[in-house]
């Protein structure tokens, strides 16, 4: 008996010496900035690390439906509301929660918006194992940064400095419309449920937006292709049963009146630059009337977003001109081709 | 064809690798938990239930094959033991002249029966694996020939390891018609023999005589096991995670766009693929002989630092080694044993020598086990080039060895020497490389295109930054894999030098030992390939 306990005793004491020394190899493996040369994954969504500490009051978080959407500098320049979308592509609702968790370490949002597309998505349980190991343990996720590590960061506390200019949104001015005449929208199946799994993710991150004061609501943007009926009353009753709000943006579509031929960048699914304005616009004026958020604008301790507003026009302007000269180049090769033909 | 759009149908396919966290965090802890805690006697049970949990969990319903397989070799066993103690019965009241005809008659009965048991176990597996490949080849014959006719190519699912279980059925039921063991009339001890959840992906091939026993008698978990079980499975999984999914999308790149590629690179993909698969099945097999020697079971070992070999038949003495013995023990001497062939090396003997006369029964039985040998891997023309290919290889190497010997004899060159142990270990080396590029290639054709880039086009002057990045790796990942095969290397050193290298360690103070575990584990968790941008590769010889 005497050897059996010394046993169980010894396993945990090695048991115990691997947890420390894989937590001393965490901290000098994480990244030490935000910035994606630094190693940091999601460098956009990551971008809230750097943000002046309780200046966002509005988190969104969710899929690529999210930050195809919701413009937070629109929002700035109409209501002077600041709001950050920490959304990923295909994110999954334990990233999303962890994005949640990770946002209340240095703000203190009124609101979050959960989109709701996330709530759809499978996953392995396995996934989400390996999700909750990497945030016990990051070195398990950026075991690779030795590739890039200089020795000096090894002991350096993490200090952010990357801003993102656009605050998580994605500027895309690619127009590919819907051709029929008809309203489509996605058709039933069985991806049409709210997996069990997600279901308590959902409740953990209600949990969490209450325990910091915050107001959590589920959001659906608009979607022709991740959305139909079925999904909306599935929300609804999420919602009800959570005792959460739920903006469905898809039973307004006439206020948002979104062109679906010229405002989507993909035949119906995420929304082009011109569609993300129309929605931002209709997002906004429902936080303002709310009434709970302050308007900023004016404020010393907001002025960066006057500067990120300005660096994000004149991305977008880049951007615009580098694609004009694309286009003029296509249009200059396609001419050459039908004089030879 | 992906692994697992063929194999598999369980809901946890990903369990199918030893290395996924679904078994080593998941299944394998509350399995050595659970048989920890239940009773003696209930032990052996209780493992045999785990192993069918094990297999449902990876192939679904197609455990039934695995129930199938097991009941039908029981039966097929305890009518060999029968027929057998009914020769026994008439024996002791038979004639002493009349004896030998009695045995004979009974032997032959016996040999329907076991050819029978054959037919159905192999039966299912030639079906399941095989009728695909058939079908596509009549139809390319048909079209050939521009007749109007064409079969539609079946699809089945076909159950991980059928190969590994079918092999130990028949292998029992072979031993039992030899007489080597007794028929086993407990279900239950043959079911645990046959579904041992640690050997029944990849194996390796065990014999009855050699774990049945083991299994039936169920020993406690022991700390010294448990420990030394453990570090065995650390040891497969740096293997594993740190080379084998590090060099992944070298391969796979290379392999798939062959004809982007310069000789050198592809000879570089040839070689990376030869450590991989050695590092993937190896590693594989230190996990599932270290689990089996948690449960205090001794398995038999797969490998014996196979490159350290100085010619192909002694490769596959090491490589795969209860492969080997299988078809050594169950193809080569019942063919070379055969009457016919027994006849043919008399009559040779007399008309070309004692050397070459027996060579020619020899390269019968050698020829059958290699045709089975490249279809066992898998049914596609260049597996059976492989076996071909070392079939040739082996043959040639029978046939020259007198000339070698002579020559080397006679410009007094000292084949015991380091130099010429290298050379040969080197020249082994080359064949085996050239041997897994077939073994790997999509098909016949693209390893002749492959080969014939590695010797018309041999050089690397397209390798560099921007190549290796094309490949989906960088100089850090060979660094790493580099200094990861050293540290393999010196292991095998001491190894083949006779130094066992565990046992050593148990000896030290705890520190030291502690160190060491601890040394292995970061250096797993920070070098392995894992995690986002990495997919590992699947259990190579789980297709198989």
């Amino acid at each position: 008996m005497r050897i059996y306990i010394k046993h169980i005793l010894s396993g945990l004491l090695f048991a115990a010496g691997l947890l420390l020394l894989l937590s001393a190899a965490s901290y000098a493996m994480i990244p030490k900035d935000n910035k994606e040369e630094a190693g940091m994954e999601d460098e956009s969504a990551n971008g809230i690390l750097a943000e002046g500490k309780n200046t966002i009051d509005v988190l969104v978080v969710g899929d690529s439906l999210a930050f195809c959407t919701i413009d937070p500098l629109l929002i700035w320049e109409q209501y002077g509301f600041t709001s950050y979308l920490c959304s990923t592509p295909s994110q999954k609702l334990f990233y999303t929660e962890e994005f949640v968790e990770k946002a209340f370490r240095n703000q203190s949002p009124k609101m979050v918006f959960l989109e709701t597309d996330a709530l759809f998505r499978e996953y392995t349980n396995g996934a989400a194992v390996q999700n909750r190991a990497e945030r016990v343990l990051p070195v398990l996720r950026y075991h690779d940064r030795w590739k890039k590590m200089k020795p000096d960061e090894l002991f350096r506390q993490p200090e952010y400095t990357y801003r993102s200019s656009s605050k998580g949104f994605a500027y895309k001015p690619d127009v590919d419309g819907i051709k029929t005449k008809k309203k489509e929208v996605k058709p039933a199946g069985p991806d049409d449920a709210v997996p069990g799994r997600n279901r308590k993710e959902l409740k953990k991150i209600a949990r969490v937006c209450k325990e910091n004061g915050a107001e959590l609501i589920l959001l659906s943007v608009p979607s022709r292709k991740d959305w139909n009926m079925d999904r909306h009353n599935i929300i609804d009753s999420l919602a009800r049963e959570l005792g959460v709000v739920y903006f469905d943006m898809n039973m307004k579509e006439e206020e948002v009146g979104i062109d679906w031929k010229t405002e989507t960048k993909d035949q119906g699914e995420h929304l082009n630059y011109d569609g993300a304005r129309k929605a931002t616009a209709y997002f906004g004026k429902y936080l303002a009337e709310k009434n709970i958020l302050t308007d900023h604008r004016g404020d010393e301790a907001y002025k960066t977003w006057d500067k990120d507003k300005k660096r994000f026009e004149k991305e977008i302007e880049k951007e615009k001109k580098k694609l004009e000269k694309e286009k003029k180049k296509l249009e200059k090769e396609k001419k050459k081709q039908t004089t030879k033909d | 064809m992906p692994l697992s759009s063929l194999f598999m149908a369980g809901r946890f396919s990903q369990m199918t690798s030893y290395f996924s966290l679904a078994y080593l965090a998941g299944f394998l802890p509350l399995t050595i938990i659970g048989y920890s805690i239940v009773p003696k006697k209930m032990k052996k049970y209780f493992l045999l239930l785990c192993s069918y949990a094990f297999f449902w969990f990876i192939s679904g319903k197609l455990v039934v094959y695995l129930a199938l397989s097991t009941l039908s070799v029981h039966y097929f066993g305890i009518w060999l033991a029968r027929i057998q103690l009914q020769r026994d019965e008439e024996l002791k009241h038979t004639e002493k002249e009349n004896k030998k005809a009695l045995k004979k008659c009974y032997l032959a009965k016996q040999r329907r029966v076991l050819l029978f048991a054959a037919v159905c176990s192999f039966g299912v597996l030639l079906y399941l694996k095989y009728t695909r490949f058939f079908t596509m080849n009549v139809n390319a014959v048909l079209a050939h020939l521009h007749l109007p006719l064409e079969f539609t190519i079946p699809s089945f699912l076909v159950p991980v390891g059928i190969s590994f279980f079918t092999m130990q059925a028949v292998s029992y039921l072979f031993d039992v018609y030899r007489g080597t063991i007794e028929a086993d009339d407990n279900l239950f001890r043959l079911g645990l023999f046959m579904s041992f959840f640690p050997q029944i992906v990849e194996g390796p091939i065990c014999r009855y005589g050699e774990t049945a026993g083991q299994l039936w008698e169920a020993k406690g978990i022991s700390y010294a096991n448990l420990t030394m079980g453990i570090q065995r499975i650390l040891y497969g999984f740096m293997k594993k995670l740190v080379v084998a999914d590090r060099l992944n999308p070298l391969i796979q790149t290379v392999f798939q766009n062959y004809t982007d590629y310069e000789g050198g690179v592809i000879a570089m993909a040839a070689v990376c693929y030869t450590v991989q698969l050695y590092m993937d099945f190896s590693g594989t097999m230190d996990a599932v002989i270290g689990t089996a020697q948690i449960f205090g079971i001794t398995m038999p070992e797969n490998f014996q630092r196979p490159f350290f070999s100085r010619s192909i038949s002694e490769f596959w003495k090491r490589w795969h080694i209860t492969l080997g013995a299988w078809f050594r023990d169950y193809i080569f001497y019942p063919v070379i044993s055969a009457r016919p062939m027994k006849k043919m090396t008399t009559a040779a003997r007399k008309k070309i020598g004692n050397h070459f006369g027996p060579l020619l029964a020899g390269a019968v039985a050698l020829f059958c086990v290699w045709l089975c040998n490249g279809l066992w891997h898998g049914a596609g023309w260049h597996y059976i080039f492989f076996g071909m290919y070392h079939f040739a290889l082996i043959l040639w190497g029978n046939i020259a060895e007198p000339g070698v010997k002579w020559v080397t004899g006679k410009l007094h060159i000292p084949t015991g020497h380091f130099l010429y142990r290298l050379f040969q270990i080197v020249r082994t080396g080359i064949l085996v490389v050239i041997g897994e590029l077939f073994f790997r290639a999509e098909r016949l054709k693209a390893g002749f295109v492959m080969l014939r880039s590695m010797i018309t086009d041999f050089h690397f002057t397209t390798l560099d930054k921007a190549l290796l990045s094309k490949m989906g790796i960088d100089a850090y990942d060979l660094l790493i894999v580099g200094i990861t095969l050293l540290i393999v290397l010196a292991i095998s050193i001491l190894n083949e030098k006779g130094i066992k290298i565990r046992e050593t360690l148990a000896k030290q103070p705890v520190v030291l030992r502690w160190a060491v575990l601890y040394g292995l584990i970061l250096f797993i968790v920070i070098f392995g390939a894992y995690g986002l941008g990495y997919i590992p590769v699947d259990p190579i010889y789980a297709n198989f």
